[in-house]
Order: C-alpha cells, then structure tokens, then sequence
C-alpha cells in the first residue's frame, strides 16, 4: 500500500487542504516552523489508525480553520485506487472502492497488513522527537521493537504481558520462597492432614476402645466378685463366733449323752400304760369263764330240733326255680319272634352280597377290612394324580408361551441382522483410526508444504532481485552474505532436526548435507578465509557469491518443497486423495471421516444389540430346552403315578377298572355288606341264646324234681305245674327250719362272746408283751428299768437339740452348712477372730481397688461414647477438603499463568530468531553504507545491542554519538519496514526532520541510504530545511518535493 | 393389597465435601451435618408415608474413616422405624466396610436384613398375613472392585412384588469395578423393580414391555461442584397395587442444597449490575431448595462491556465477597462458593490468524500444541516440573484453551 495524496477537511492549521499524484518512491514535504508538518504526520497517522482520544499526551489538533474534524488519504493498493476517510467524530474509518463500495475498519486493518497504530508510529511513522526516544529505550526494549515489530499489539508487549504474568505468578508460587499462596496453603493442607488423620486414627480406635470399655467391665464385675467372697467370708468369721456359746453348751450334752447306756426311746407314757395292762389281763381272764357256762345251755336246748322234711339246699333251688318260671314262660313266648328277625337279617345279607357280586362269598366279607388309612392313600393317590396331572397342563402352557418368546427373539435378532448389514461396507475402528491419524499427518505436511512454498517464494523474489539489481548487490559485502549463510545452516540443522523428529530421516539427511555445505561456505567467506588478491575483486565477485548462496538457498527450499510434495503424496495416495491435496480436499476428507465415524459407532451399536438379542434368545432357547425336559419328566411321572395306583389296586385285591373314587365308593358298599352280615350273625346268636336258656332251665327243674321225687311229663305246661307243687312243699319246710336256725343263732352268739373274751385276753397279754417289747425288756422289772435310763436321755438330747437348732438356724442346711458346722466344731475361736480380720483388711483394699476400675470404666464409657458422638473427623475432613480445593485451584492457576508465559516466550523466541536475521542484515547493510563501512555490522548479544567495526572489534552502542546512534535506529526502521513488507504488506515511511542531527557527509550517506529504501517502499521525508531537500534530489532527482507555508499563507503548494 | 415403600441409597453419611473453598463457621456446621439431617428426613418420610419398608442400596457409609457418630446415627434411625414397625433391607456396595467397621453397630436391630455376599437371598414381606413383596438382595463381598452381580439374581415363586436390591454401576464400563451392568442385564432376570444404588443422580427407566422398573434414588446428600452433585437430592417413594408399581416420586431430603446458576453478562453494563442479577439468581436458588440452607455457584456467559472489568484478577473473589456481604442472613442460609468468568472474548480468531504477528504466532502454536496433544504435554513439563507434584496434577491438555485465551489476552486485549 502507499499514500498517493490527502484532503484534510480540517485538522489543525488545514482546511481544505488537498495534495496529490504522490510519487511511489521519495516525497520530500518542505516546510518552514509552523507550517504543519507535524501536524500533518498526525493527520495521516490519525486518519490511517485513529485519531487521539484526548486521555494520552498526543494531540488532537482541532481544526483552527473550520472544517470538519478529519479528512481523507488517497491511497493505492493494487491496481486499486482508493481513500480512507475518517473523521474525529465520526463512527470509524471508512474505505472507499473504486467501485463506489465501502467497507469498514476490517478493511482497513487487510489493507494496512493488519499492523497497528503503535507498529507504525514505531517503525513507519516518526518524528524526530519519536527517533531519539526511541534511542532512549533500554537495549532490551530496543531488541524487542526491532526484533518483534509485528508483535506490538494494542496493549501490552509480549514482555510487558510476560512480566504480568510473573507477577501474578510470583503471588501464587515461586522457588524457596515460603510466602507465596502455594507454600501457605500446602503448609494449612498439611495441617488440615495431620488433624484429619488424628480424628480418623481415633475414629479407628472406636473398636479397641469398646473393647478396652468391656473389659474394664468384666474388670469390675470380677472385683465386685472377689468383694462378695471377701463379705462372705468375714459374715462366716463372724458367724463361727457368734455361735461358738452355743457351740460350746452342745459338746457338754453329747458328753453326758455319752456316759449314759445306750436304749431305745421310752415311749411318752410308757409308766401308765404298765399299770392300765396289768389291770386289763386280770379282768379278762375272769369273763372267758362266764362266757364257757353260757355256751354249754344252749347245746342242750338244740338236741330236739334236729328234723329235715326236705334234702339240704331243695328247698333254697325250689324257690329259686320259682322266681324264674315268669321268665321261663316269656322266653317261650319269645323264641318265635326271634326267629322271623333272624330270616330278615339273612334277606338284608343276602341283597348287600348281591351288590357286591357273585365272587363274595361270607368268608371273604368278613374278611374283608378297609382301614381309613388306606381310604386315606386311595386319596392322596388321587391327589398326587390330580397334581401330576395339573402340572402337566402348566408346563404345556409354559412351553408354549416360550416357544413364542424365542420366535419374536430370532425375529428381532434376524431384523437387527439386517440392518447390520446396511453398514457392511463401513471401515471398521482400527482402519478409521489408522485413516485419521494419515488424515493429520496430511494436515501436518500440506501446512508445511504451504509455509515452505511461501519461503521459497520469498527466496526467489530475492534472487530476482539479485538478477535485476546487481548493482546495488555489488555494493554490499561479503559481511552481510557470511551471518547469512550462517542462518540459512542454522535453519537448515533445525529443518534436518525437525525431519528427524517426524521420521522423514531422507529429507533429513538433505537438510543435514545442506547445513553442512552451507556452514562451510560461510566459513571461507569469513575475515581470514579469502586471500588477500582475492579481496580486491570481490566487488565483482560479490554478486556472484551471493547469487549462488541465494540459488543454493532457493535449491535447498525447493528440496523442502518437493520432499514435502512426496510426503503429501505419498499420504494422500493411502488416503486415496490427489497427489497434493488442497487443504479443502483434506477438510472434506475429515469430514468424510466424521461422518465413517458415525456410521461405524451406530453400527458398533446394533453389533451390540445384535449380541444381546442372541443372547436373550440362546437363554429362550435354553428355558425352552428346559420346559422340555420339564414336560417329559412331568408326563413320566403320571404314567408313575397310574402304574403305582394299579399296583395299589392288586395289592389291595380290588376290582382293576376302579378309579380312586369308584374304590372309594367300593368301600363303602363293602361295609354295608358287613353290617347286615353283623346283623344275622347277631340275630342267629339271639335265638341260640334263647334256646340255650329255655333248655337249662328245664334241665335243672326236672333234675330238683327227681331229687324231691315229684313226678313230670316233657310238656313245658306239666313242668310248670310240678314246680308250683314243689313250691308249697319248700313253704312248709321253711318253718320248722327257722325254729332251729333261731337257737342255734342264740348259741352262735354265745360263742362268739366266748371267743371275744378269749381274744380280749389275748390282746391284754399281748399289750403287755408289747410295751416290755418297746421299752427292750424281757419282764415287767426289766421294763422298769430301762425306762427310767430313757427319761434321762431324753432331758439332754433336749438340750442338745435346742442349742443345734439355734445353731442351725444361723448356717441354714447344705453342704455350706456342714463345712460351717465342721469348722464350728473345730473350735478354732482365735484363729477365726484373726481370719475376719485379715479378711476386713483384704475387703477394704478390694474397694479401693474397685473405685480405681469404676473410674477407668467410666473413662472408657465416656470414651466410646464421645467418640460415638464426635463430628471431628468431618469437621476436619471439611476444612481438608477446602483447604486442598484451593490449593488445586491455586496451583492451576499457577500452571495457566506459567503456560501462558511458556507460550509467548516459547513463540517470542522463535520469532525472534526467524526474524531477527534478515532485519539485522538489512539494518547492517544500511549502517555501513550510511557510515562508509566504518562500521560493518550490527548485532545483539545477551544483555545488549553491538555494533561491529571495519576492525571487527565489537562496541557497545552507549559509546556511539548521538548522530552516529540515531543513524543506527533509522537504519534499523528501514529493515524493519523492509522486513514487513516482505512479510506482511509494504507500508510508507513517513520521517519528520530526522536527518538534521547529521554531519553532512553521513547525512549524504544516509539519504543514499533512504533513496535506495524508497525504490520498493514509498518513503516521504518531511524537513524545514532546504539543504535537506537537496541533499535528496541529489540522490533521487525524481524525489518529488511539496512545500508548505507557515498558517497564515495557503499551506500548500505544490512545486515540480 | 396397595402398600408403599421407599428406596433410597448412597448416603455416604458423614462422607466430607470435596471441592469447596473455605466456608464460614456457621456454613461448616451445616455440611457437617447435612448428610445426617438428610438420613433423618429420610427416616421421618418413610414414617410419614406409612412405608411398608425402607430399601438402602448401599453406599451408606465410608467406614471408620468418615467418623463413628455415622454409625450411631444409622443404627438409631434404624432402631426409630423398627420402632415404628417397619422393616429395614439392607445391602452394601463397593465402598462400605462390609465385615468389620461397624464398631457401633455389633448387631443390627432386629427388623432390618442385611443381605449377604455369598448368595442372593429373598425376604418376603407381609401385611395382615398376606404376603405383599420379596425383596432380593445381594451385597458386594468387600470394599473395592466388584464384576457384575446382577447374573445371580433370579426370581423365585411366591406372590406379590419381586424387587432386586444391588449396589451396582448402571451402564458403567465393563471395568468399572462396582458390578457394572446394562438395563438389558436387569430386564432378563424377571423381577418387577430393581433398587439400584451407585449413581449419584436420580434415575428412572420406565419398563419396556412387561420388564421392571430400573431405578436410582440418586445420593441423599450432594457434596461437591460436580454436575451429579448439584440440585435435588433424595429417595424414591414408591406406591404399589399388587404387583403394579406406579411411578416413583422423587422426594428431595438433601440437608443442604448445592445448586448452580448460569447468568448471561450480554446486556448489563457494570459489575455492580452483574452483582444484582446474580443476588436475584441466588433468590431463585432459595426458593427452588424448599427451605433448605443453598450453597450455590454461578457461570458468568456472554459478552459484552462488562466480560472484560471480570477478566481482571480477583474480579470473581470480589463479585463472592460482595454477595456473601449483601445475602440476607436467612433462614434459609445463602452462601455464595464461586461465581466462574466463562465469558466470551468476542475475538475474531481467523482474523487474528491472518495478521502474521507474535499474536498469531501464539495462536498457530497454541493450536499446533492443541492438535498433538503428546506435543504439548512434552512443552508442558519442563515448565510445570518445579510444582512437583502439584506442576503435574492436571493433564495440560485439559487446561489449554484457558491458556491460550489467557496469552491472547495480554498480548491483544479486548476489541
């Protein structure tokens, strides 16, 4: 882009001000103080990239002629011509087209190569004033203007944004310093830690600290323990001595006891009863007398009475045969009736036997039993049949039911099938994968391809400009073409690198050869590598030199290019793309791919489904397998079942045909038979009965008939009237008898009182016997005797007993008793008084000890139960996790902001050196030109900016002059605006009064130096001194020069 | 006969919050107690709703490392429905102590059945007699990695409602660990409903055909930023007529409610404007938790003159402090946690590609680096080396865009 001319409608001292036809190369603008060459350098600054807001110290240059606030700069772009418009209180810029369009800011930032305001005002727009400020950045800064003049945004320098960047990172985290936001929250995350695992160690003691609680538990149930055997045991202490007074009155009595014979017991009232039986055998053996008279009378009064009309024992079976006869007479009268029951009970039989069918004999009936256990299995039998067969019919269901279940199953696997096949032709993943990493590996190569096509334009552009300036080559030295050189190897060492890292170890082997070849030529170029004859014609041989260095460079790029090219194809040939794809061909590809990607995920998918549904029907299919085999089983086992009911059946000699309830109906038939044969069978015993009884008494009445001897027929009625006569012969029979009975009655008696006064003697003697039995004496002297030796016995077993009872009545009874007892009777009183004290002491000891347990289980009680209770590990967990949220997000912000510098500083370095060469070459050559060689190069090093002398000494650029310093910086524009022309978009240089702290001869040097920027980049020099715009028509004739006059006259007029 | 019961899992009581900042005293009181609260509630629903029985499909606690008061709470509300007559199931999944560790819980009260690891094991339940359900249930035999339970489950005869109890990852990778299982693995073992616990966020799938319900109660506590963490939290109520299982309500129980809001920045023109329409978020977050105290976070969007006033350092931590100042102090308590800058530059990138400056060099390596994500992992570590272990918690790749955006930043600045 250059300016072709300008209309200001007002700015500053410009109303309505037009210049144009501004030349392409060298405008020289010339005016006196006050005319407005500052004011105009504003103007095109202000219209090109905006106009001061008023805030900063630029300024705004209202206008002081009228006018609208702004204008227009004619500019060539192109083949186009075109005007940028802006105005101060207008929205923006505007560009207008040759073709009456318009377009907006985005316009002008393409048709500016989007540098901004403050690159231009920089290194294509400066004053004087802006130039030595310049010289007085510090080298850094400086480094960073020549070096990264693209870089400058709107805001900050990537160095300015880098140490933003430290210092937000230097907050947050740096090394060994502790009080950095890391370093505090790391050190409160440890903390939070250590709280953390101490409420969690505790937590996990919870169950050692419950067990610890029950065993101090168990500790003090034992102690509680050995406490009540202590109490005990002084309780028996102190028993034994309570008891020992009584102990000690017992063992006199066992001692008297002792001294006495041993006799049984007397008897309570052993004396008196001595005296009652003497009394009693006296009187007794005075009434047996009395009793013998009274007996021997009665005899004599029975000798008269002893006459029988009737055998013994006739008249007792007469009257007894006569009690009977009503009865004998109704049996007669029954025996006919019994009979006709009989004939019906044989009918009923008969009809049940018919029933049951020919083969049922009686025997068989009677025989015949049925058990309600076996009426029990003929049901179960029936049930189990019932069951079996209701099985049967589920499982046919079931069957059923999964047969459909297994047809939809490989119906759905068959519809899923199909679809799957619609993907057939689908790459699968692993191919997908291995085309998309060849679909970026070509992305990667046609990128490159692109930037080394767009290097090796540039170095073609270069060597035609060789071509077709040779002169201009010739004035340069070989000192531009040896750093060169060096570059040119350095970048191809990093190209051979770069191959390397991608596996392309070909190109790499060129690059390396390249660098090599390269490296070398840069060295015989070097200070001592041409002879000195050499020397003198290298002004010839300059150009050369740098046309093959330039050719070799151009081969070198092509190489690049064309391995680059095959690689391309190489990859898209796999990818089945042209041979050098375009980047749309490789977009569409990718996206051809996304879409392969789809289909093969949805066709992973019903893959899926696929193998689901197979599995869901192998499982059908299994369950059906199974009902199968479920259903044949069931069918065997009703045929079980009805072979095991037949069996039934002939065991239990039942009819074949019978189901359960035709056996069961059986049964009950065959029990009817058996009542009415029941019944016959009674009614034959009946009438047995009955005629068994008629005959018997028959029999016994004609027998006491011929014992009496009383004559009868066989007729029952003749037997009846014989037995009424025997009957009235018993009567008479009967009293003379009773006469007799009554005396022997009186005699009996009699004798019974003999035999009473007989046995009550006996039993006085008897008592007598008795009581010297008891008393263990063999007469009435002995028994005496031994009584008394009893009575005393008694008196001290008394006493003996009441002081065991009160003894007793302390130790109860039992075992514990006994051994009490047993001590007691060892009459130990001094030792037991000891023990109970040594068992106080003991017990009191044990208390103490007790209370100690009490607290510790308390403790270990309250223990469990505040750890059951405490939210500590939570709490601290909470804080833990906080605390390590923020250390997260501390670090993450420290890993962005130290990324982010990564970035830039990573990007700044390479771009630095990528552009750092050609600018220094350009500024270097400038310089030397400027300073008639007495300095050679220019160049940085670590801490700072050199420059090099004819002498190859380097010098610090703080020792140059002012002029000689300035010189430098304008030399070094000039390459920068060199190097963005090549790069981005050819911009004007436009320099107010720079020239004017020169000497004459460098000033001379230095317009050389601009006219030769200006045959390829437009260049307008603005200066109030005449000698200047000779100075530059010396070197440029055709520099066209526009004067301006001071305000008050009409501040422009153009001159040829 | 119609009953009801309640499903529920994940309680993690006494679990701690994770990726929190620091919260004030009375806000640390509540998220300690939250879970606890939310297993009251769960208990006083089950009550309230007259539940047949209470479902836990594990996840109820994290072992003795979360603290003891977890299992004391657990057993008291346990013994609080056997009080009230209602039976408790119980299974464990892959984070509960399943042998040892329930130091205060020696035995389990009466009504509740834990199920075992060794074999499925079937409860049925009744009412008047008359048996309404059979619950099935399995346990994961230890913490840790468990294969896929479900195969082992199968119905068995008896009437009523068939329910499968798991702890089990719904859809998860065969190598999740925690029994991962499809719905398709549910749907063939012919149960009605199956009580799932795992996921953290609620879940119900319809059945497909005459096939079961497949549902997640989702956790009774959220705790943390992560999307399943955030909004409702709670249990399923369940009401069954026979064997017809009706929709599953979803209950909220969550003790505290972490709940985001996303706030577009587009019209307004201040911060102090950004402040207000966030305070009015916040007020949607209270009404929304039902009484309940709202830890709540926002995501600034959109554009605008006031994206770059938040792109400033500490301009989030500023907007927090001023909301944490100006939130009524409630009840119900609102605490503001964060509000995140996701604002957008409105920066034309292509253009930006275009200008063959440093800023476009920044970008092309930025996007050279974001294509080979090995690459930029390599530059990554060097540089992120001298944190130690802190420099390489993150994989870089994951944090790029935000570097980039950041680079792009300073070295351009807004438009």
């Amino acid at each position: 882009m250059r300016i072709t001319g300008w209309h200001i409608d007002g700015f500053g001292v410009f109303a309505d001000h037009e210049v144009t036809a501004i030349p392409p190369d060298l405008t020289v603008v010339i005016g006196p103080n006050e005319a407005g060459k500052s004011t105009l350098l504003d103007f095109l600054r202000g219209v090109l990239f905006g106009f001061p807001d008023g805030s900063g110290p630029d300024r705004e240059h209202p206008p002081l002629r009228g006018g609208r606030h702004g204008g227009r700069v004619l500019v060539e772009a192109g083949e186009q011509e075109l005007a940028v418009e802006r105005h101060r209180s207008g929205r923006g810029p505007v560009v207008h087209f040759p073709d009456g369009t318009q377009g907006d800011e985005a316009a002008l930032d393409e048709l500016l190569g989007h540098a901004d305001a403050t690159l231009f005002r920089n290194v294509f727009a400066f004053s004087l004033t802006e130039l030595e400020s310049f010289g007085s950045l510090d080298t850094t800064a400086v480094r960073e203007v020549i070096a990264t003049a693209g870089i400058i945004g709107a805001g900050r320098s990537p160095r300015q944004a880098v140490a933003a960047l430290d210092q937000r990172r230097d907050v947050l985290w740096r090394p060994r310093a502790g009080a950095t936001e890391v370093a505090r929250l790391a050190a409160e995350v440890r903390r939070a830690q250590e709280a953390v695992d101490a409420a969690t160690r505790a937590a996990e003691e919870h169950a050692r600290s419950v067990a610890d609680e029950q065993a101090r538990r168990a500790e003090l149930a034992h102690l509680a323990a050995r406490a009540d055997d202590l109490r005990a045991a002084v309780r028996r202490w102190a028993t034994l001595l309570d008891l020992w007074p009584d102990e000690a009155e017992a063992a006199v009595a066992r001692a008297g006891l002792a001294r006495l014979e041993e006799v049984p017991p007397a008897p309570p009232n052993a004396e008196a009863r001595l005296e009652r039986a003497r009394s009693a055998v006296t009187a007794a053996e005075v009434a047996v007398e009395e009793r013998r008279a009274e007996l021997a009378a009665l005899d004599q009064r029975l000798v008269p009475l002893q006459i029988a009309l009737l055998p013994d024992g006739a008249a007792d079976a007469a009257r007894a045969l006569s009690s009977e006869l009503s009865a004998y007479r109704t049996q007669v009268a029954r025996q006919a009736e019994v009979e006709r029951t009989r004939r019906a009970a044989e009918q009923r039989f008969a009809d049940e036997r018919a029933r049951l069918g020919g083969d049922w004999d009686v025997d068989r009936i009677a025989a015949f039993t049925t058990p309600i256990p076996a009426a029990e299995e003929v049901r179960s039998q029936g049930q189990r049949l019932d069951r079996v067969a209701e099985r049967l019919a589920v499982l046919e269901d079931e069957l059923e039911a999964v047969d459909q279940q297994v047809a939809a199953l490989q119906a759905e696997e068959r519809r899923s099938q199909d679809h799957l096949r619609r993907f057939a032709g689908v790459p699968l993943a692993a191919e997908l994968d291995e085309r998309e990493d060849l679909t970026r590996r070509l992305r990667a190569v046609v990128t490159d391809h692109g930037w080394a096509s767009a290097r090796l334009d540039t170095v073609l552009r270069a060597r035609e400009d060789l071509r077709q300036t040779p002169g201009r080559a010739r004035g340069r030295t070989l000192a531009w073409v040896r750093p060169a050189l060096f570059v040119l190897a350095g970048l191809l060492v990093g190209g051979a690198v770069t191959a390397v890292v991608l596996g392309q170890p070909v190109l790499a082997g060129g690059a390396g050869l390249a660098a090599v070849v390269v490296a070398v030529l840069a060295g015989l170029l070097g200070p001592g590598g041409l002879p000195a004859a050499a020397r003198a014609s290298a002004a010839h041989e300059d150009a050369s030199d740098r046309m093959r260095a330039v050719s070799a460079e151009v081969d070198t790029r092509q190489q690049q290019v064309d391995a680059l090219a095959a690689e391309a194809a190489g990859l898209a040939g796999r990818l089945g793309l042209p041979d050098l794809p375009r980047p749309i061909d490789v977009e569409e590809h990718t996206a051809l791919l996304i879409r392969q990607r789809e289909a093969r995920t949805e066709a992973d998918r019903i893959g899926r489904e696929v193998t689901t549904t197979a599995a869901a029907r192998r499982q059908a299919e299994r369950a059906q397998a199974t009902l199968q085999e479920d259903l044949a089983a069931a069918r065997a086992a009703l045929a079980g079942e009805e072979q095991r009911w037949e069996r039934w059946k002939n065991d239990h000699a039942l009819p074949g045909q019978l189901g359960p309830q035709g056996v069961l109906d059986f049964f009950a038939a065959m029990e009817r038979a058996r009542d009415a044969l029941r019944q016959l069978r009674a009614a034959e015993a009946d009438a047995a009965e009955l005629a068994a009884q008629v005959a018997a008494f028959e029999q016994r009445s004609r027998a006491l008939l011929e014992r009496v001897g009383i004559p009868v027929s066989e007729a029952p009625a003749d037997l009846v009237r014989a037995v009424l006569q025997l009957q009235e012969r018993a009567a008479r029979d009967e009293v003379a008898r009773r006469d007799r009975v009554s005396v022997e009655a009186q005699r009996a008696e009699a004798a019974e009182r003999l035999r009473v006064a007989d046995q009550r003697l006996s039993l006085h003697r008897a008592s007598l016997q008795e009581l010297f039995a008891e008393v263990g004496a063999g007469d009435e002297e002995g028994a005496r005797h031994r009584i008394a030796v009893a009575r005393a016995r008694e008196e001290l077993e008394e006493r003996l007993a009441v002081r065991t009872a009160r003894i007793r009545a302390r130790t109860g009874q039992g075992p514990a008793a006994d051994l009490l007892l047993a001590e007691l009777q060892r009459g130990d009183a001094d030792g037991w008084r000891a023990a109970r004290d040594q068992a106080e002491a003991e017990l009191a000891r044990l208390e103490t000890e007790r209370e100690d347990a009490v607290r510790a289980h308390h403790d270990a009680q309250r223990l469990v139960a505040a750890l059951e209770q405490s939210a500590d590990v939570p709490r601290a967990a909470l804080e833990l996790a906080e605390l390590r949220t923020e250390l997260a997000e501390a670090a993450a912000d420290w890993r962005r902001l130290t990324l982010a510098r990564a970035l830039i500083l990573d990007t700044l370095e390479r771009y630095e050196r990528e552009r750092q060469p050609a600018v220094m070459t350009r500024a270097s050559a400038l310089f030397a030109q400027v300073t008639e060689g007495r300095y050679t190069h220019v160049a940085f090093h670590e801490d700072g900016l050199d420059v090099v002398d004819r002498q190859g000494q380097r010098l610090d650029i703080g020792v140059l002059s002012r002029g000689t310093a300035e010189q430098l910086y304008l030399c070094l524009r000039l390459g920068l605006a060199e190097e963005f022309a090549a790069t981005q978009a050819a911009l004007p240089l436009v320099m107010d009064d720079v020239l004017v702290n020169f000497d004459p001869q460098r000033a001379l040097g230095m317009a050389t130096a601009i006219a030769t920027v200006a045959e390829h980049n437009q260049v307008m020099l603005f200066t109030c001194h005449p000698h200047v715009v000779d100075l530059l028509r010396t070197v440029r004739p055709a520099a066209r020069v526009v004067q301006l006059e001071r305000a008050e006259a009409d501040p422009a007029r153009a001159i040829a | 006969m119609a009953f009801c019961f309640v499903h529920a899992g994940d309680l993690h009581l006494d679990a701690p919050f994770t990726g929190l900042r620091r919260v004030d005293r009375q806000v640390a009181d509540l998220l300690v107690d939250a879970s606890l609260a939310a297993f009251d509630a769960l208990v006083q629903l089950t009550i309230d709703r007259g539940a047949a029985f209470l479902l836990l499909a594990g996840g109820l606690y994290d072992g003795p490392r979360t603290g003891i008061r977890a299992q004391v709470a657990l057993r008291r509300g346990l013994e609080r429905l056997g009080r009230a007559g209602i039976a408790t199931f119980v299974v464990f999944g892959d984070r509960d102590p399943a042998g040892g560790g329930w130091s205060a819980i020696r035995t389990w009260p009466p009504h509740v059945t834990v199920f075992g690891a060794d074999r499925v094991a079937a409860v049925t339940v009744a009412r008047g007699g008359e048996p309404i359900a059979t619950v099935h249930g399995l346990s994961h035999p230890r913490p840790g990695a468990t294969p896929n339970l479900v195969p082992r489950f199968a119905r068995t005869g008896g009437p009523g409602l068939h329910i499968g109890l798991l702890h089990a990852d719904l859809d998860g990778p065969p190598g999740s660990g925690a029994s991962p299982c499809t719905p398709a693995d549910l749907r063939g073992r012919g149960l009605d409903y199956w009580a799932l616990g795992h996921g953290h966020r609620a879940r119900v799938l319809p059945p497909d055909g005459d096939g079961p319900w497949i549902v997640e109660p989702g956790t009774l506590q959220g705790r943390g930023p992560a999307p399943s963490e955030r909004g409702p939290k709670g249990a399923m109520a369940v009401t069954v007529d026979g064997t017809q299982v009706s929709p599953p309500e979803f209950v909220p129980l969550d003790g505290v409610r972490l709940d985001t809001a996303v706030v577009d920045v587009t019209p307004l023109a201040d911060l102090a404007e950004v402040a207000e329409a966030l305070a009015a978020a916040g007020r949607e977050l209270l009404a929304s938790g039902g009484g309940r105290p709202v830890v709540a976070s926002a995501t600034l969007v959109g554009t605008g003159p006031v994206a770059a006033e938040l792109r400033r350092p500490h301009a989030d931590r500023t907007l927090v402090d001023r909301l944490r100042e100006d939130a009524d102090p409630g009840p119900p308590l609102l605490w503001w946690e964060r509000v995140t800058d996701a604002t957008d530059r409105d920066r034309d990138l292509g253009a930006l590609r275009q200008r063959g400056d440093l800023p476009a060099e920044v970008l092309a390596a930025a996007d050279r680096l974001a294509a080979d994500p090995d690459a930029l992992r390599a530059f990554a570590a060097p540089h992120l080396a001298p944190l130690g272990d802190l420099g390489a918690a993150d994989d870089p790749v994951g944090a790029w865009p935000a570097v980039t955006t950041l680079a792009l930043d300073l070295l351009v600045g807004d438009r």
